[in-house]
Formats: C-alpha cells, sequence, structure tokens
C-alpha cells in the first residue's frame, strides 16, 4: 500500500530513486506518480542523465592504488616488524604535537577567557539593574571558541546547520555567542558543536 | 589495524584508494592534492582505529573524514584566490560562486560542460551532488559524513541539481545551435 505524492515531493525523492538508494517505499511512491505524470518522467529522464555524466566524466586519471600506497607506506616512517608507524616521529606527528600543544595553549586561554566572562557577566542572581553580557540574546545563548583557521562564514554555516544564529563575534579571541530560538534544540545542538573540531569550546551562557 | 597491523593498513588503504581517489579527485580536480587528502584521510584512520565507536559504518566514518581534508584544503584554495569575498549568507555565497566561476567557465572554453558547471558550485555543494550521484550514498550517511543535519544536505542537493540542469539545458540548445549551423 503506497500513498501518493504531489510533483514536488517527487521531485525531492528523485536523487534517491536515480541513486539507488530510495526505501522500498519510497520507490513505490515515486513509480506510482511517474505512471500518471508525463512532466515527472522527463524530470526522471534529466536526472538520469545528470547520473550518467557524473559517474563517467572526469578528465584527471587516477593515480595507482599501489604507487600511492608505496608513497604513503614511505611516509609512515620504517616501523619495526610492521607494526608501528615509526619509532621516531615522523615529520607529520611532529606537527601534530606541535598543533595540539598550540591548541591546549588557546583552548587555556579562551577557558580562562569564557570563566571569567561567566563569572563576571552571569551572576547566580538578577535585578532590574543587572546588565547582560554583550548583545542581548532573547532565546539560549552559547558562547564558542572557534579554532583559529575557522572562518566567520564556516561559524555562521555551523550555527545554522543547528538551528541557531550567531548574535556577535568574532572577539578578537575567536569567540563568538550563538542563539538557539527553542530550548528543545539546546542539548542537541550543544552536543553536536561540541563534537565539532572547528569548535574549540562550546559553554551555555550563564551555565544553564 | 587496531592493533597495527601494516597488511591490514595495506588492505584498507587499497580499498579505499579506489573509493575516495575519484571522488576527490573531482572535488579538487588535482591529482597530487587528492592523493595528499587520501594519505591525510588515512593516516588519522591508522591512528585513531582504536577510537572507532562503530556508531556509523567504517566507510561512512572514512568518507566523513576524507570529506573534512578535502573541505579543508578547497578552503584554504579558496581564501587564497584573488577577489574571494566570502558572505555569511549561504545563498549569497552560492550565487558569489556560481557568477565568480561562469566568466572563469567562458575562459575555458571547454566541451566538457560538467566540469564547467561543478566548478560553480560551492565545495559544500560539489561535495553533496558527488556523494548522492557519484559516491552513491544514501541521504543520511551524507548527513554524517557532511556533519550537517539531513535537510541541509537536501537543501544543498536541491540548489546543486537546479543548477546542474539550468547548466545542462543550457549546454543542450547551445550543442543543437552549433549543430543547426553546421548542417
Amino acid at each position: 500500500m503506497t500513498s501518493s505524492i504531489h510533483c514536488g515531493q517527487l521531485e525531492a525523492l528523485l536523487p534517491w530513486y536515480v541513486n539507488d538508494t530510495a526505501t522500498p517505499a519510497d520507490r513505490a511512491r515515486v513509480e506510482e506518480h511517474l505512471h500518471t505524470c508525463e512532466d515527472c518522467r522527463e524530470r526522471l529522464l534529466g536526472e538520469q542523465a545528470l547520473l550518467r555524466h557524473l559517474r563517467r566524466s572526469g578528465s584527471l586519471s587516477a593515480p595507482d592504488a599501489e604507487e600511492s600506497w608505496l608513497r604513503f607506506e614511505k611516509s609512515l616512517g620504517d616501523g619495526h616488524g610492521g607494526h608501528e608507524p615509526s619509532s621516531t616521529p615522523s615529520r607529520l606527528l611532529r606537527w601534530v604535537v606541535v598543533g595540539q600543544a598550540a591548541a591546549l595553549t588557546v583552548m587555556a586561554v579562551l577557558l580562562t577567557q569564557l570563566l571569567w566572562d561567566r563569572n563576571r557577566s552571569a551572576p547566580d542572581f538578577h535585578t532590574v539593574a543587572t546588565a547582560h553580557p554583550g548583545p542581548a540574546p532573547s532565546g539560549f545563548a552559547l558562547r564558542v571558541a572557534a579554532a583559529p583557521d575557522a572562518t566567520p562564514a564556516a561559524i555562521a554555516q555551523i550555527a545554522r546547520d543547528q538551528g541557531a544564529r550567531v548574535v556577535s563575534g568574532p572577539s578578537e579571541q575567536g569567540v563568538y555567542t550563538f542563539e538557539l530560538d527553542q530550548e528543545s534544540l539546546r542539548q542537541q545542538a550543544l552536543a553536536r558543536l561540541r563534537a565539532m573540531p572547528q569548535l574549540l569550546l562550546v559553554e551555555p551562557i550563564g551555565g544553564r | 589495524m587496531t592493533r597495527g597491523d601494516r597488511r591490514a593498513l595495506r588492505q584498507l588503504y587499497t580499498t579505499y584508494h579506489r573509493r575516495l581517489i575519484r571522488f576527490l579527485m573531482r572535488v579538487t580536480r588535482d591529482t597530487q592534492l587528492s592523493e595528499e587528502i587520501l594519505n591525510d584521510t588515512m593516516w588519522v584512520v591508522w591512528r585513531n582505529a582504536a577510537s572507532f565507536r562503530e556508531e556509523s559504518r567504517v566507510s561512512t566514518w572514512i568518507t566523513g573524514i576524507a570529506y573534512r581534508r578535502a573541505l579543508k584544503s578547497l578552503a584554504t584554495q579558496r581564501r587564497h584566490a584573488p577577489g574571494h569575498n566570502r558572505s555569511l549568507d549561504d545563498k549569497n555565497e552560492f550565487e558569489a560562486d556560481a557568477a565568480m566561476a561562469v566568466s572563469f567557465a567562458e575562459q575555458l572554453e571547454t566541451s566538457d560542460w560538467i566540469e564547467t558547471a561543478m566548478a560553480q558550485l560551492s565545495p559544500e555543494h560539489r561535495m553533496t551532488l558527488e556523494l548522492a550521484y557519484f559516491m552513491g550514498e544514501t541521504c543520511e550517511a551524507i548527513a554524517q559524513i557532511s556533519d550537517c543535519p539531513v535537510g541541509t544536505v537536501k537543501t544543498r542537493l536541491h540548489h546543486a541539481r537546479i543548477h546542474m540542469q539550468r547548466h545542462l539545458a543550457r549546454a543542450g540548445s547551445r550543442q543543437r545551435n552549433d549543430e543547426d549551423r553546421s548542417e
């Protein structure tokens, strides 16, 4: 038993229909609609043409997998018994160590600033005269410290993806304030934001 | 691999080389850069195999690492591109990128219209299209790989498809005109 769909719904299902990942129920809905709609049959032909083009086009020839592996293996260093990549740190590993040390330093500075801001601007009590930190968010606010190489556009995109918006930032230390309209999104957004490598710290403002 | 077995790493590498290198070459249009991104990805996999939590398929996890590395490389390239001016608004950014690339595409004078049309897409739109059509990933897997909500995947794919279909229509009409003239 399938429920009928309109052209707009079919349009959204077509990519997954042509790449063969639509669920059986969605496939049935698409096929039922295609039986009755000539315009959508035309759309399907367009999507199939696009898929064929994408799968066969590409002017560059791929490097050989074995040759690539040899270059990669060389970069791992001379391991002992074919296990550890290298007993001495490779150039890449050294950079990672230096990078991690730098990131820890930045995090320590940012954490200090965040805690300072929180203590200074979010007292446990509120009076009529209590001032809000920075702009006054109307929803649920988060303070977010971004990695040094994260662009404002990337941060704005991250905010939008989580149903939030940037209300201030970046500060000189790369700190932004995000605002969420719905409290129900907050825990989800917090967990997702904290998992993102571009964000070094994510803290609810006022510790809520 | 979690025990540091290089034979296992080699097998994984060659398997994912076939799967990922063409995807990376399509999005970066640079063979050497693609191999560097692939090697970075496999290095991260090698070092972090023990921390893989099986919250997603292995292929999704590995493709996600490659996606982020590729996005970072493309962002670096774009930051260094002359006249680049990023907008905070995704739609404006998409249109600005398209407009910037049109003049570039015209200069190319290439008959390979699909490469030209792909070059006009932002990295996020391009990679979403490639993941869906070239790699054949599900919507949910693309959301995991791209670390964004399913709704964002659908929106990006919608914009990318409209752009490609428009370009296809224009290319088709140009081809018909050329054929008419040659008769």
